[in-house]
Order: C-alpha cells, then structure tokens, then sequence
C-alpha cells in the first residue's frame, strides 16, 4: 500500500469549500477528536492535477493511530482540551483590519493520506505529487507551501488475526472504523439519503474490485451489513416490538394514546433506524448512528455516517476464501467504500475479529420461540412474487427446520419496506427489526437450533434475510435509553512507536494547557502588579504546585514562574 | 436451452431476461423447439434469475429462488382475467425507454395487468401481474 507524505513548509490554509466556520474566513477541517484531516483530492482539483482512477484518501496527522487514542483519552477525562488539541496542529489569527480569523495548520508539520493506484503507473503518480509544490489558498503570510512524496506504507496492522491451521473456517468476523464520512445512498430512503449501516453490497463490491479475487470467488461468499458495533460485540436492529404501540395500560404509549399525560421521567422515544444488544426485562439501551451533511465535488448534498463509528459485519465462505480475504485485509486494512470513495470519502480501517468454524449447535428445544429479521428479508411465494404475509415467512421457516405444516404464528411486531437495489425490480421484503412469535401446532417442542443464526429467503449473499431466533421469553420494556456510538476505540494493539507518539502529544497538549492556566492566574493579579506589587511575592505558589501536579508534574518549576512573570507583564496594561 | 419448457412459451412473443448483471429483451419466436432472437446464446450460458416470455394474450415466467433452488413457472392467460371483478383489475402502460423501443420489433409502451385482491383481513394485495403489449405499437411487425 501507498501513502502520499505531505510535509508543510510554510502555513497552510485552505478555501472556504474546505470548511466554514462563523468568524473564519479561512478554516481547517476537524474531525471529533479534533485532530485536522483534509481530502487531498479536493485540494489537487483545486490545482487542476486531474486524477482519473487515483483514490486518494483524506489526509491524517502523522502518527495519527497513537495521536488519536491519545485525543480521545484527553477529551474523555477533560472536555475543556479540545481548543488545546486543535492548537497542536493549527494556528489561529484574528486579522483586525479584515475583521475576520484565520486558522491555518502550522509549517513544518507531516500529513499522510493512502493512495491507491494501478501499479503500472506508480512513476507517473510519483512524478505528479512531486509536481505540487502549493496547496490551498496564499494570502496574509501564508504561503501554503508544501512537499509531497510516494512513499509505501509500513507497519500498518498491529494486531494480525491469528487464524489457526488446525480449523476449518466458515466465517470471518470483521470491524471496520470510518475515518472519514460514508455515504451509502439509499435514493428512497425515508430520513437520510444514507443506509445507517454499511450494506453487504458495498464491502462486496469492494472486494470485488481487488485484483487477487475472481468474479466467481466473490460470489460464493456470503456477506451480511454491516451494523453498527460498540467496539465489543455488533449491534443489531431494534426489534420492532419495542417501538410498537402496545394497549396494554402499563405501556406508556398506551396512556398517550388515551389522552393521559407521561410521567416526568417517561418519554416518547423515536426508535426508528437504532440498534441494541437485546431488550432487557425494563430497559432498552439502544443506538442511533450518527450522519452529517457532506458535498459532492458536483455540489449535491449528501449525509454521510460520521467517521470514528465501528460497524461490524461477516462474510462466510469457503475456508480457502476466508484465509485469503484475512489475509488480503491484514496487508491493506484500509478501504474506501460507498459513494464518492474516490474524494476521499468512505474511508475505514478494517480489523479482523476473528474467524469461526461451522459450528452444529445443540438441539434447542422448545414449542415456543421468537424469530427476529436482523436484516431485510426478500421472500418469493409459490407464485413466484415478494411476499410479505405470515404464512409466507412460516414456510420458510418450516423449510429450513424440514418440518412442513408443524408451525402457526402467534403474534407479531412486522414492518414492510420496498428494496429499491439500483438495477433491479422493486420489491416488498420484510424489514429488518421485524419479529414474529411462533409456535407448533401440536405443542410439541421442535428443536429450533438451525435456526437460530441463518440466513432465509433470496439474496442473502448480499446479507437479506438474516434471521435469528430464540425460545419465547415474556419480556417487557418500559423506558429506552440512548448511548452514544463508541467512537474511534478498535482496540488494537499499540506498537511501541506509537504509544510513544500518543504519549508526546499528550504531554505536548497538557503543557500547553499549563501555560494557559498560569498566565489565566497573572490576568487576575495584573492590577495589583500594575500598582507596584513584587512579581516574586504575588507568586501563588500553592495553586502553581497544585496545577503542575495535575497537568505536567515533570515540567520545571522555572519555567512555570516565567510564564507567571511573562503574564503579568503582558496583561499589565489590560 | 436448460429446463425452460419450450412447449408452454407462447409461439412468438417478447422476452424480458434477467441475468446475473445483464438483461435480455427481445422479441423472439420459436422453431424446432429453440428460442430464436438475438442474444438467445445466453440461454445457454447462464440461468436467468428471472425470465418473463409473453404476447398480448399470455405470459409464461419463471421465477429462480435460490432458497429453495428451484425454479416457479408461472403461467398467466388473458381468459383468467375476463372473469374476474373488474374493480380488481388494475391496468397500467408503461412506456419502454427509447434506447429499446427504437429497436425493431419492440413496442413503445408496455400493458402491465395487475390483478388484486382482497386478503381475510381485508387488505388488498397484488396477487399477480401480466405483462402484454398491444401489436399495433410496434414499427415493422
């Protein structure tokens, strides 16, 4: 794999396509952990360098696996770091004649970005980034001078799946880490014009494309979406029998319904598009992934999923595919997918979770039992059309159990969608969350346990029709609770280079936070300096000592009073 | 010509083929028992995941389900329909792109036949639908 090395020699500021803030005129790109990431093919289009067939990713902090571990550690125990974390990497002036700021990245600094081309070209590529000796704007002592250049990448993954030769595997489990926004379009969605999930289609086609894949391996793979994780386990749709109104009086939607008023605590919650781990007997914590507003280069707004999300999928296959795609992931764990990869969007670090074997689970039996949709389910009648109905889905039920006329539904929560797959005919599948209640005619228990992970229906090579299933259990939800998606935490294992990195910004930004705390304490003892006092006696020695301990308890006491000294003077005439 | 039985396909008609990433629609007719139009080598070469032969009258389709790995033939006549409540006969005209209509022997509107009806809970539901076309609509037939 490539990478483009970008080494500012002078600052670097970028147009307002890039990023508009209020009060800036010229601003950078920040993603949530505040670090600046940039799409090099925007700026190279600005230049006119044409890039047919060149995918080059957004641009990231050297070091940015250890520095971005680090920014979330900060953030999390102190929220009140993140202009400090900006101010790393950015510098930011207030021009008062112009009446506007500018914020622009410092000189001297390295950005990388992954570039992925055909080999054949690699002169001719090298030769156009060595070529651009200028990016972004020029104006106000900021040059925007810059040098690029090919290098390969190296010690990319950390933490290699280790995937035994004693098994026979059948599945491999993957996460994958947005690093900038993807936008999966779905042209009639409800919402958003993006799927909330990665589709199996997108990681298909990606895999598609690799060269070392033929058109035959890629179709005797089964992939399923990609949902969204919370760095430990993948989430998976609500089902729709939590969001459903209920008559019964303790539901709370019941007493809306009959014109009661919630109680203060209660609240009416929209749970459309979330994912959860399962429902508890009271509570349903439950996730919504998060989008923003993204611009095409043609000036369409798009929303996009938020980088730093993790989505978790499968592929099943062949034990030979499943070695080969590990591999081929562990050597390029950087893909672009979905619209608009080619500007850099759509970005994601895929880690291998694991992989598992074909496993026969032990007869589950039960006379009882709740079949759930993971994901949309496409099933054909006898007559040949999409159908939608109970004794559709019993069928098939009874098919992959080999158990016809035993099954008759007792309840269920269903939702109906239209799968608009560009290319292909419309058609009403069962949306994803929908359950059903089953149980078998004769009351006898029926061993369930092919169906507790399975696939039904068609398509399910591009991930419809995962179904899973369980014994009948009474449960009962009164409130949801909303958690955030975990961000940026694939857990991977740091190389010593890189903690080492994380830990230099850390210090870099805390010192910085120091600084900014003890001149804060000169501004409060500037009219009593004005007046005459002693800089040594006004010394708050106590606070100094307390705040060095918090922040940078290895710094020197000197320089701590320096900048105490330096404050003072300059707030003197405040 | 794997298992697409040649003697219930209308004699002469269009066909509309889906394949894996391509699709077929041309008119067509049959002799010796062979499907005769352009294209028709493809029948050898993969199976349709979708086919649909028809003529103003009839329909024959077939239908691949993977989860079942078996193929529904579906077989749809104009008679069905002239029996049956004419509130639950829904006809639609479809006009066919000009890249396709353009070519000979292609009409330049489709007559889709849905037919309706009522489920025990009283929903209504498309049960079916018949694709046909009118002769007159077509250049050089």
């Amino acid at each position: 794999m490539y990478v483009v090395r970008i080494k500012t020699i002078g600052e670097v500021a970028f147009s307002g396509k890039m990023k508009m803030t209020a009060g800036y005129r010229y601003d950078i790109p920040f993603d949530e952990l505040q670090l600046p990431y940039f799409s090099l093919s925007e700026l190279l289009r600005e230049k006119n360098i044409v890039l047919d067939n060149i995918a080059i990713g957004a641009a990231h902090p050297l070091g940015y696996t250890g520095i971005a571990d680090a920014a979330r550690k900060l953030l999390s125990v102190n929220s009140n770091c993140a202009p400090f974390i900006r101010g790393a990497f950015t510098n930011d002036r207030f021009i008062t004649e112009l009446g506007y700021s500018i914020r622009s990245l410092k000189a001297g600094q390295e950005y990388y970005a992954y570039i992925g081309f055909a080999e054949e070209r690699k002169a001719e590529v090298r030769r156009l980034l060595n070529s651009v000796k200028q990016l972004g704007i020029s104006v106000s002592g900021i040059t925007g001078e810059v040098s690029m250049r090919l290098e390969q990448a190296s010690d990319l993954t950390d933490d290699p799946a280790e995937l035994s030769s004693l098994c026979r595997y059948n599945c491999l489990r993957y996460t994958l880490m947005l690093t900038t926004p993807a936008c999966f379009y779905d042209p009639f969605g409800e919402n958003a014009a993006t799927h909330f999930y990665v589709p199996a289609s997108a990681v298909k086609q990606y895999l598609g494309k690799v060269k070392s894949f033929s058109a035959d391996d890629i179709s005797s793979l089964r992939f399923t979406h990609a949902y969204i994780s919370n760095s430990v386990k993948r989430l998976l749709p609500t089902p729709a029998c939590v969001s459903v109104i209920k008559l019964e009086r303790e539901q709370l939607r019941y007493r809306l319904a009959s014109g009661k008023k919630a109680d203060v605590v209660e609240q009416d919650i929209d749970l459309i598009e979330t994912y959860c781990e399962g429902v508890d007997e009271h509570l349903v914590r439950y996730t919504r992934p998060e989008t923003e507003r993204i611009t095409s280069p043609d000036g369409r707004l798009l929303d996009a999923l938020s980088p730093g999300q993790m989505f978790s999928g499968m592929i099943f296959g062949s034990d030979k595919m499943i070695r080969s795609i590990a591999a081929h992931f562990e050597k390029e764990p950087m893909v672009s997918l979905g619209e608009l990869s080619d500007c850099g969007f759509g970005e994601a670090y895929v880690r291998i979770d694991g992989a598992d074997e074909e496993r026969e689970s032990a007869p589950t039996l039960c006379s009882e039992f709740d079949v759930c949709c993971m994901s949309d389910t496409l099933i054909y009648n006898s007559e040949g059309m999409a159908a939608c109905t109970d004794d559709v889905f019993v069928d098939e039920l009874e098919y992959i159990l080999n158990a016809p006329d035993t099954l008759t539904v007792v309840g269920k929560y269903t939702k109906t969608c239209s799968d608009h797959t560009q290319g292909r005919p419309v058609c009403r599948c069962l949306a994803k969350g929908s359950v059903f209640r089953v149980r078998t005619k004769s009351g006898d228990p029926i061993d369930i346990s092919p169906l507790l992970h399975c696939f039904a229906g068609e398509r399910t090579d591009e991930g419809y029709g995962e179904i899973a299933a369980y014994p009948a259990v009474m449960q009962y939800y009164k409130a949801g609770q909303e958690l955030a998606p975990t961000r940026y935490k694939l857990g991977v294992r740091f190389s010593y280079m890189r903690l080492n990195e994380g830990a230099r910004f850390t210090t870099a930004v805390l010192t910085k936070m120091l600084q900014s705390r003890i001149t804060g304490l000169a501004y409060i003892d500037r009219d009593e300096y004005k007046y005459g006092a002693d800089a040594n006696e006004l010394y708050p020695v106590e606070i100094v000592s307390m705040l060095k301990q918090r922040y940078a308890p290895a710094i020197s006491d000197e320089l701590l009073k320096k900048w105490y000294k330096e404050g003072l003077e300059n707030y003197r005439y405040e | 010509m794997n298992n697409i039985p040649i003697d219930k396909i209308p004699p002469r008609g269009i066909v509309l083929a889906y394949f894996g990433d391509t699709e077929l629609f041309e008119p067509y007719t049959v002799s010796d028992g062979k499907i005769i139009c352009i294209g028709s080598g493809i029948f050898e070469k993969q199976t349709p995941d979708e086919c649909h032969f028809f003529d103003e009258d009839e329909e024959f389709r077939l239908i691949r389900r993977r989860s079942r790995n078996d193929v529904v033939h579906i077989h749809l006549r104009r008679v069905d329909e002239e029996n049956a409540d004419p509130d639950l006969i829904y006809v639609q005209n479809v006009l066919v792109k000009t890249e396709h209509s353009i070519r000979d022997g292609i009409p330049k509107t489709l007559r889709i036949i849905n037919r309706f009806a009522y489920t025990e809970n009283d929903t209504l539901v498309l049960k079916n639908y018949r694709i046909s076309y009118e002769k007159a609509g077509i250049k050089n037939d």
